[in-house]
């Protein structure tokens, strides 16, 4: 009974595609920060591996 | 994959924890206490003063940080608030995270290699997430299990640290966004 409850409470979810065609936008937002800070950091390090490299 | 080691100063270990605290913090304010955490420990363990601090930090205390977190989530791991179908569901989107994101860094991967001249082994890119360092020796088991000659550990635990790093940004931009 409770397998046929949790079943049927699954078939009653909504899906709203402006919503999520809306999250689509945070997520490229997301990424495209985290690709920026990420190359950032790899700049920094490179950076900091020449400046502060033994001689 | 060729492994190339090169040395690198004390200076540089140094300066590396307190730079990207200070280059995350400023693009994703949100996510300073979390990357400040993480690269805190970086740095007790590099400035080579503090090596009680740090023998603690990675032994007896992240043990016991373990235990309490792994005791606490049980506490309220109950039936009526576990079996429920927003949970599950969200251990469902969990799981299809890690499956997109272990695929998606591999195919990353395969894509660079198309513009790079030095390849890379793609299955590196799989160790690209927040589960470290299981998913790194993952990596590095596969490639040894097709060819026992092929050490990715390295390359592997080095994609792995920068997957957590991105998991934190990513923790804070969604911060940033919604709170």
């Amino acid at each position: 009974m409770k397998l046929y409850d949790l079943l049927m409470a699954a078939t009653k979810l909504d899906f709203e595609p402006k919503r999520f065609l809306d999250m689509l936008g945070y997520m490229g937002k997301g990424m495209l920060v985290i690709f920026v800070l990420i190359s950032v950091i790899i700049l920094v390090t490179l950076l900091i591996n020449k400046l502060f490299s033994k001689k | 994959m060729p492994y190339e080691e090169k040395s690198v100063s004390k200076l540089t270990k140094i300066m590396f924890p307190i730079l990207i605290t200070v280059v995350v913090s400023a693009v994703v304010p949100q996510a300073t206490a979390l990357i400040g955490f993480l690269m805190f420990g970086n740095l007790i363990r590099e400035c080579g003063v503090l090596n009680a601090l740090s023998d603690t930090a990675q032994n007896v205390l992240a043990n016991l940080i373990t235990i309490f977190l792994g005791i606490s989530v049980a506490f309220n791991m109950t039936g009526e608030r576990f079996l429920k179908i927003d949970t599950l569901l969200i251990l469902g989107l969990g799981l299809v995270a890690f499956i997109v994101d272990t695929a998606g860094g591999v195919l990353f991967a395969k894509f660079l290699n198309l513009f790079s001249k030095k390849k890379v082994n793609p299955m590196i890119g799989a160790a690209g997430i927040s589960a470290f360092p299981m998913s790194g020796r993952i990596v590095h088991k596969m490639g040894l299990q097709e060819d026992p000659q092929n050490f990715l550990l390295m390359h592997s635990i080095g994609v792995n640290v920068s997957g957590q790093i991105a998991s934190v940004i990513a923790g804070g931009i969604i911060l940033n966004f919604f709170a």
